[in-house]
């Protein structure tokens, strides 16, 4: 009963933050208040919650970080660095926030073109768009409480035709407290654009900073029929940071969705990925990655909802923990009744680097239709032996032959991703990999 | 060069090979035929330092060295090539990436100065060439999607690369149809030269029309049991492999 009377504290805690923000928030009272009734209704994740049995959170909720305020106008961060290795003079679009808020100072509008863009507070003011309502049920308390406190991020509205890549940085961290974050995309048909999203403390020496802040980032995307949406999201935040990030795509009739989630830093962080292929002929491409080592504690739950005829998806997830770090990855596909000619498969493929790293990884099928071709699996282990040898035999020692398949382990989850931002990621994986095969 | 003397080879206490003795001199093509199980593989597979074989009696050395005491790596620093059977598809490693850097590990083992890629570019093409291969196999990700030929084409282009003193084709002509088959030939024949030695493990004796061995030995119950001229390959064709049940083991 311990357990219940802490949450039932912490709802308290909640829902005073969420009294003492109300009068600042923008747009629609009643989707947030109705947010924040589930939660209270509800509660927040706990040991006995089905979803979160692998990802243990009670310690981070027991004092309910402060909602992060808007950051004073800046034209300085100490980031700025990254800032210019993502535009490097391409003249392509960048949104930055801070704390959640967007940061006009820092960000490059000019290469949108006919891409609308608002940040969300003056969107959900001016009444042009409305938050979706949360979802119900104990494991969506992340979930309703974005939707309840969230202040500001972004509106997009992608016209029909193809776009510049549009970088997206989600700067938080500078205080011990929780930024919420919230984007809503809707996609025209025929329009072909590509998003790219980068999590990232906003003090540049995270390693010696070590504070222990949290985001709460939330995305909503709508693709009309044939639209061609890539989003990729690149997690790097503070070894101490926890993220808890939903994404909820809805695909209409011939639309195509490719997405990456690739969890790099934090010390926990938690994926939500819900697609729902509504409408016939929509295909899902999904890549995975997480590299966790330290004790850092990385969770991706996916889901995808087949519920129409003649969909296709393919997901591939591949994990590698060093010493302590941890993986959840939880994929599930539901083939409503009716949906024949479903092609789905699904891979997650995992390493482990130390005999004291885990991974909890779960494929699960939910078919209710006759005429579908499913297919999943799912790995554990070390490097392929053959593949070992293969390198070895062309001079390669174990060693250098063991960092080169590790590599490409993490490298085929992103291998679709090219250009500028393709590099970036590579960059930021090798790091990361230095770290892991070292200790 | 290479003198095996009387090796037994056994695969989970299973005897493999039997005595098997070979010598390969500088400059000689050596064709190695025989049916299914006879130990063909086993043999590329221990001359290349494959885990899994333990080698119960006999010697294998390369100039006077003995192999089986070396690494796969290390061997392949003293200049041993194996052009593998089923070459192992990885996907997320660049093709250029995977030979620039077997390349340099081979040439910093001998002391030489490591190819920038600028430098391996320029090699890399001019191999390519030879083996008539698209630029775009550079990108592509190592035997990743590749057809059964490309696979082959791959492994000749690779020792074309590495420049092997000895190299150890293992049914490289397995799964090639005739215009693969010609092309993969056509590879392995630019590549011979007076200082480099040549072991063609294969099944049939088509691959022999277009790469014509000095030497020719049939292998039978982990055995070599008829060694000989290109002759023997021919006669291998017109008779099979049945006589061999009848005809006892003569070497």
């Amino acid at each position: 009963m311990v357990a219940t009377q802490a949450s039932a504290d912490n709802r308290t805690a909640f829902q005073q933050q969420f009294e003492n923000r109300k009068p600042h928030l923008p747009g629609d009272a009643e989707v947030r208040e109705r947010a924040m009734q589930q939660l209270l209704t509800t509660g927040l994740p706990d040991r006995k919650t089905e979803r979160w049995r692998y990802t243990r959170i009670n310690s981070l909720l027991k004092q309910p970080l402060e909602p992060a305020q808007k950051p004073a106008t800046t034209t300085a961060t100490d980031r700025q660095p990254l800032l210019d290795s993502l535009n490097s003079g391409s003249g392509a679009p960048l949104l930055v926030f801070q704390q959640g808020y967007f940061c006009a100072e820092l960000s490059r509008l000019e290469g949108l073109g006919e891409i609308q863009f608002k940040p969300l507070a003056a969107a959900l003011e001016s009444g042009a768009v409305m938050l979706p309502e949360a979802a119900d049920g104990r494991d969506r308390a992340f979930d309703q409480l974005n939707t309840a406190l969230v202040a500001d991020g972004g509106w997009l509205q992608l016209p029909a035709g193809k776009h510049p890549l549009i970088t997206i940085v989600v700067l938080s961290g500078s205080a011990a407290e929780t930024s919420y974050w919230r984007l809503l995309v809707t996609a025209a048909s025929h329009c072909e654009a590509e998003l790219a999203i980068i999590y990232a403390d906003s003090e540049a020496d995270q390693e010696t900073d070590g504070k222990a802040y949290q985001l709460n980032s939330s995305i909503d995307l709508d693709l009309a029929p044939n639209a061609q949406v890539s989003l990729s999201q690149l997690q790097q935040q503070g070894e101490q940071a926890f993220q808890v990030s939903s994404l909820r795509a809805n695909l209409q009739r011939d639309s195509s969705f490719k997405s990456h989630v690739l969890t790099l830093g934090g010390a926990i962080s938690r994926d939500d990925v819900d697609i729902d292929l509504a409408e016939a002929g929509a295909h899902v491409e999904f890549d995975g990655l997480q590299l966790t080592n330290g004790r850092q504690h990385a969770d991706l739950h996916l889901t995808l909802e087949h519920a129409a005829p003649n969909c296709t998806s393919q997901v591939s997830h591949h994990g590698l923990f060093g010493d302590h770090g941890r993986g959840v990855f939880n994929g599930r596909v539901h083939v409503h009744p009716g949906a024949d000619g479903t092609d789905s498969q699904m891979s997650s493929k995992n390493l482990l680097l130390s005999d004291r790293a885990e991974i909890d990884a779960k494929p699960e099928l939910e078919i209710y239709a006759d005429d579908v071709k499913c297919a999943h699996g799912c790995t554990v282990g070390d490097l392929n032996r053959d593949e070992l040898f293969y390198l070895r035999s062309r001079g390669l020692t174990e060693q250098d032959a063991r960092a080169l398949l590790l590599s490409a382990f993490a490298a085929a989850s992103f291998a679709t991703l090219g250009g500028h931002w393709g590099e970036y990621v590579a960059n930021a994986v090798t790091k990361k990999m230095e770290q892991l095969s070292h200790e | 060069m290479l003198i095996v003397k009387d090796l037994k080879v056994e695969v989970e206490g299973k005897s493999i090979l039997k005595g098997l003795t070979m010598e390969v001199g500088a400059g000689e093509v050596h064709a190695i035929m025989g049916p299914n199980g006879s130990g063909k593989s086993t043999l590329s597979h221990v001359l290349s330092g494959r885990e899994g074989y333990e080698v119960v009696g006999g010697s294998i050395t390369l100039d006077g060295e003995d192999l089986l005491a070396l690494s796969p790596e290390e061997r392949a620093w003293k200049g041993l090539f194996l052009g593998f059977q089923y070459p192992v598809a990885i996907p997320g490693l660049n093709s250029s990436v995977f030979m620039r850097e077997a390349v340099n590990a081979q040439r910093r083992s001998r002391g030489e100065n490591e190819y920038d890629a600028m430098d391996f570019l320029a090699i890399a093409r001019e191999k390519m060439k030879l083996l008539k291969m698209d630029e775009s196999f550079m990108t592509r990700a190592v035997n990743d999607g590749f057809s059964g030929g490309e696979k082959k084409r791959n492994e000749i282009y690779q020792m074309a690369l590495l420049e092997p003193r000895l190299a150890i084709l293992d049914e490289i002509d397995s799964g090639l149809d005739i215009d693969a088959l010609r092309v993969v030939s056509d590879g392995i024949n630019k590549l011979r030269s007076a200082d480099r030695s040549l072991i063609m493990v294969t099944h049939y004796q088509r691959l022999l029309d277009y790469v014509v061995p000095d030497y020719v030995h049939v292998l039978s119950g982990g055995e070599i049991v008829r060694s000989g001229g290109r002759e023997l390959a021919l006669e291998l064709e017109s008779s099979g492999y049945g006589w061999l049940e009848k005809e006892p083991a003569a070497v």
